[in-house]
């Protein structure tokens, strides 16, 4: 929407006219009308929003609005006289008024022209002239309405648009211009780059194919830091040496610093002749040959005019090559080491990087082989070295500061008898026998200290121990302790020769000093004199302080023996034997000697007298002990021969070898010559005599026996002590002993009357309950023979009951009669009479007579006895004399016991080796700890009735069995009376 | 009633007195039952039948007059007869006043027991009948 610069726009220019229009024709239908319709144009009219004027055809302008004036900057009145040509710029008029004509003809109703104007100050402006005609009714023309409307701001603003455009144009043009320029270096540029591209691409092939020799070169080199082989290497080498060089053969050889030579150690393509024929090149043979002399390499582009190969022709000709070229290998320090050869079937030059890639093949090679070279050499030398270490006769650890044993060599491993892995990786502490040891080496260690000739003690694996002495140091590294560098020798073999030595030393000067003998020698022609310690000894000497001499030694012999000494040693120098003699010697405080002296000469084998070594003996005390001996041998004749009894001695072949005195006597009495007797054999001379089994017990036992036998040929009781004597035989005491025999029997005798006595007292106190016992089964016996008569006087008898009841009668009746033999043996008066005796039956016998007694008092007897007890010997009659006296006793204790149970427990025991025990056991008032032993005393009695002879006589039958009896009072209650007997 | 529904208690610690007396009981037709001490007897079910007690003065543990008063202090009224070895007054006074039918010194004559044991019986059966009355 085009604006009409005065803010209306510009499409509603028609409107604006149709509107005048109207308003126009409503003015003039109502002409004089209401003034509304002319009142609102007027505003219009006035608003000034654009220029506007009436124009007649006839009278020109007739009306105009302020804003018209301001376009043109004419006062109103001023322009009311004026045309619209006055007022056009007279270039455009022209056009002006050809539109106007045009109304004026009819043909149009209005037009709008821009055009410009020229203002009252001489301003030219551009102004949009809108024009409508008001015609009349007969089409001419009533007015004109013209707007008009400013535009010259817009028109400006039009150029001022079509300058910028004009200008931008201008640049886009220049700019265009500028672009042309560059594109056109840039098409240069790239053509350039393009070229060079290309070339590029072509270096890149190449730069390809070196990579490829290159990644194989790279290959190599890891190969050869991975390999330890060289020959597989070495064909590597020579593959990718004639693959790069698109070679046919090749070869390559090791320089043989003996030979001079070079020798094919890998090849590719060549026959067996060429490889025997150039087996060892020498400087200057070939194609190597030249290279190895002349110490770069050779390339031959024809071998048939070389002159190198003139002489080698033939079997060219036969390995078929025509060109070939030689890289030598150096070392780093330039001594040859082997060639690459490569050769080709036709003439052939290789290319500058063929050759570059070849020199790095080369230099590889000669990497590899030197390495490999000094790595074998290398080798060599470790494992000599190795072998120095794990085989030198010393054993070497390392150790690592907690002490585990890092390493060691195979010998300290062989000395101990370890597996590696019993040993290694251990600690050192668990093979040292002494710990305090092994912690102060590794305390001094890990101070830094080193340790000489440390003695210690290893255990071996077989449980051996080992001597050993380290020699240690610490190597530190950088302040830290790495291991230790431990030797160890093996000192076993040493220190037990040592000991040994030291051992035999001191059995020697023991042996000496027990034996009082010293060793000494005397050297010749020297004359110089060795003593041993003991010799010192014996003479009370002090060996730091005496010079030794021969002179001083006779000095030492007493004055009246030394002049016989020293002519026996004399002599025997002359003789040169061996002498032996006995002297005394005076020692510095006086004191005598007995000395025995052995010599023996000790000659060359020229037979010359080198040496006199021989022994002194102290015999000082043998001296004074033969007197000693002597006397005590003469005192004890003498008491021998006093005594009243017979002394014989024979020796271990039974030959008679002393009698005493009496002895003698005796002998004299039997009508033997004693003197004669000596030496006989005792059995020929007495055969079978009476204590013979005592004899050769005592004999072959070695034990003392007491025997005593009534002899008849003397018709007297004698006793024999036999002695195992000191030489193996036996001595012999022989003493009568008919006056004591007889005492002891009329003891005897007295002793059994006693208990014979006491015995019918006892059993007097028994009587009654004797009686009941007897009553008993007679009762029975009667009241059976009532009933079986009862049973007989039916009328039809019974028989077969009868008999059971007559069997109980019979049965009774054998009981009854066992009762009172029983008691007739316990009353008879006769002499003790041993057997063997099962001491359970003797009580049981005992009791059997006694459970009336007993039950009288309501006691109740209950009996522990030992199944498997030993049998003892004994008088039955005796012994049960004892059991019944305890039995009494212990129911007596109980008499004056009220509302207690009365308990006696008879105990019969086997458990001690060799004896028997009884025990009766009371649960009466008990003893009195001090009546202990006197209830044993005779008339000793707690009773108003009995004679206190019980007890007493019971330990007298016991003791004369051999045993002992002893009372005791219980813990709880009551008392125990025990015996003991020896088991038979 | 019958003789066999009566029944002689027999105490005597001697297997072969206490076998005899049983068997001359069982010749008159009586029932015996023997026990060989008195604690065995007391310990022992009664049968409720007219019955009496031939009993040893001198047992082992419980004694005969033991025996006597224990069978009163629990209130067992059953008649006793004493047997022994060998009888004193005094034992016999005492057993008497105890209230025993009869005191025999072995050996006895068969008669005297079987009498005793007549006498005991009736007397029994006539103490239940009382009971039963009163």
């Amino acid at each position: 929407v085009a604006d009409t610069g005065v803010g209306i726009p510009a499409a509603e220019l028609p409107h604006i006219f149709e509107r005048f229009h109207r308003i126009r024709d409503v003015r003039s239908r109502t002409h004089e009308g209401t003034g509304i319709g002319e009142e609102r144009f007027r505003r219009y009219f006035e608003l000034g929003l654009i220029g506007m004027a009436i124009t007649s055809p006839t009278k020109g302008l007739i009306e105009v609005n302020d804003e018209i004036c301001n376009i043109l900057g004419y006062e109103r009145s001023e322009l009311l006289r004026m045309t619209w040509a006055d007022l056009t710029h007279p270039d455009d008029l022209d056009a002006d008024v050809a539109q106007f004509n045009r109304i004026v003809a009819g043909e149009i109703d209005g037009y709008a022209i821009d055009k410009r104007w020229i203002r009252k100050d001489g301003q030219v402006i551009d102004a949009t002239i809108s024009v409508k005609c008001l015609r009349r009714a007969d089409g001419s023309v009533d007015y004109f309405v013209a707007l008009l409307q400013d535009i010259t701001e817009q028109k400006r603003a039009e150029e001022a648009l079509q300058r910028a455009h004009e200008e931008l144009e201008q640049r886009v043009i220049e700019r265009t211009e500028r672009l042309s320029a560059a594109n056109a270096t840039l098409i240069k540029e790239i053509v350039k780059r393009k070229r060079t591209e290309e070339e590029l691409l072509a270096l890149k092939d190449q730069l390809a194919s070196e990579l490829t020799a290159m990644t194989r070169l790279h290959e190599f080199s890891t190969q050869l830091l991975a390999s330890t082989e060289l020959q597989p290497l070495l064909d590597e080498i020579l593959e990718a040496t004639i693959a790069m060089l698109n070679a046919d053969f090749g070869n390559v050889q090791l320089y043989n610093p003996q030979t001079q030579t070079l020798e094919i150690v890998t090849q590719r393509g060549f026959q067996q002749e060429f490889l025997d024929y150039f087996n060892r090149v020498h400087e200057g043979t070939a194609s190597c040959g030249t290279a190895l002399l002349r110490r770069e390499r050779v390339f031959v582009e024809e071998v048939e005019t070389d002159p190198s190969f003139a002489s080698h022709l033939h079997i060219v000709a036969g390995a078929g090559y025509r060109a070939v070229q030689s890289t030598p290998l150096f070392s780093r320090s330039g001594e040859p080491l082997g060639m690459i050869s490569t050769h080709f079937r036709q003439r052939h030059r290789p290319s500058e990087c063929e050759l570059r890639l070849t020199d790095l093949y080369a230099r590889l090679a000669a990497e590899m082989i030197e390495r490999k070279q000094s790595e074998e050499a290398l080798r060599g030398k470790q494992q000599e070295l190795q072998d120095f270490i794990e085989n030198a006769s010393i054993g070497m650890h390392w150790i690592g500061l907690d002490g585990t044993i890092l390493w060691a060599n195979q010998w300290e491993l062989d000395l101990l008898g370890y597996e590696r892995e019993e040993y290694v990786s251990h600690n050192i502490r668990e093979f040292h026998a002494d710990s305090q040891v092994v912690e102060e080496m590794l305390a001094r260690l890990a101070r830094g200290e080193t340790l000489n000739n440390f003695e210690a003690r290893i255990c071996c694996r077989d449980g051996s121990i080992r001597y050993v002495v380290v020699n240690s140091n610490v190597f530190w590294k950088d302040g830290e302790f790495v291991n230790t560098r431990c030797f160890t020798r093996d000192i076993t073999e040493h220190k037990r020769a040592e000991a040994e030595l030291s051992r035999s030393e001191a059995y020697l000067a023991e042996g000496q000093r027990i034996s009082r003998t010293g060793s000494w020698a005397v050297k010749f022609p020297s004359e110089e004199v060795f003593w041993s310690q003991e010799v010192f000894r014996i003479y009370g000497l002090d060996p730091a302080t005496t010079r030794l001499s021969l002179e001083m030694a006779f000095g030492l012999i007493h004055p009246e023996d030394r002049p016989v000494v020293k002519e026996t040693f004399e002599r025997a120098l002359r003789e040169k034997t061996d002498y032996n003699v006995e002297h005394r010697a005076i020692l510095a405080d006086g004191t005598v000697k007995h000395l025995h002296v052995l010599g023996h000469s000790v000659l060359s084998k020229s037979g010359r007298i080198t040496e006199y070594v021989g022994t002194v003996v102290d015999i000082t005390e043998r001296k004074q002990g033969e007197v000693l001996l002597r006397n005590a041998h003469e005192r004890l004749e003498m008491i021998l021969d006093s005594i009243t009894d017979m002394f014989f001695a024979v020796d271990k072949e039974w030959r008679y070898t002393r009698f005493n005195k009496q002895a003698e006597e005796q002998l004299k009495v039997l009508g033997k010559d004693p003197a004669s007797l000596l030496g006989k054999v005792l059995w020929d001379e007495f055969p079978n005599p009476p204590p013979e089994q005592a004899l050769r017990r005592a004999m072959s036992e070695r034990v003392s026996i007491t025997y005593e036998h009534f002899y008849e040929p003397l018709g007297e009781w004698v006793e024999n002590r036999i002695y195992p004597g000191p030489d193996g035989g036996l001595g012999m005491f022989v003493r009568y002993v008919t006056e004591r025999k007889r005492a002891e029997e009329a003891l005897q005798k007295l002793q059994t009357e006693l208990a014979h006595v006491t015995r019918v007292a006892t059993m007097g106190e028994l009587t009654a309950s004797i009686a009941h016992e007897i009553n008993q089964p007679l009762g029975a016996i009667v009241t059976n023979g009532q009933s079986c008569l009862r049973l007989l006087a039916r009328e039809s008898p019974d028989i077969n009951k009868s008999r059971e009841v007559v069997e109980r009668m019979i049965s009774d009746g054998l009981r009854a009669s066992d009762v009172v033999t029983r008691i007739r043996a316990l009353l008879r008066r006769k002499d003790a009479e041993k057997a063997l005796l099962n001491l359970n039956e003797v009580i049981q016998e005992v009791i059997a007579l006694t459970s009336t007694e007993l039950s009288k008092d309501e006691i109740h007897l209950q009996t522990a006895f030992a199944a498997d007890l030993p049998a003892v010997l004994g008088d039955r009659v005796q012994l049960q004399q004892v059991i019944l006296n305890l039995i009494l006793n212990g129911k007596d204790a109980m008499s004056g016991v009220e509302w207690q149970p009365r308990e006696l427990l008879i105990t019969t025991l086997g458990s001690m080796p060799g004896e028997v025990l009884v025990a009766v056991r009371d649960s009466g008032t008990g003893i009195d700890p001090q009546d202990c032993e006197r209830i044993f005393d005779q008339f000793f009695t707690t009773k108003s009735e009995g004679l206190g002879l019980g007890l007493s006589i019971s330990r007298t039958i016991i003791e004369s069995h051999g045993g002992r009896l002893w009372a005791t009072p219980n813990e709880d209650k009551g008392a125990t009376i025990q015996f003991t007997l020896p088991a038979g | 009633m019958k003789k066999e529904d009566q029944i002689v208690f027999v105490i005597d610690d001697d297997p072969s007195m206490r076998q005899a007396i049983k068997t001359l009981i069982e010749t008159v037709g009586l029932k015996g039952e023997t026990f060989a001490s008195g604690q065995e007897f007391l310990q022992s079910a009664l049968p409720d039948v007219p019955s009496c007690l031939v009993l040893d003065v001198r047992l082992p543990g419980l004694g005969g007059l033991h025996i006597q008063r224990e069978l009163s202090e629990r209130g067992i009224q059953i008649p006793v007869i004493f047997v022994t070895g060998h009888g004193d007054i005094p034992m016999s006074v005492q057993a008497m006043k105890a209230g025993a039918v009869e005191f025999l010194t072995k050996p006895f004559r068969d008669q005297d027991l079987l009498d005793a044991i007549e006498l005991a019986l009736e007397r029994d059966q006539a103490s239940r009948r009382q009971q039963v009355v009163g």
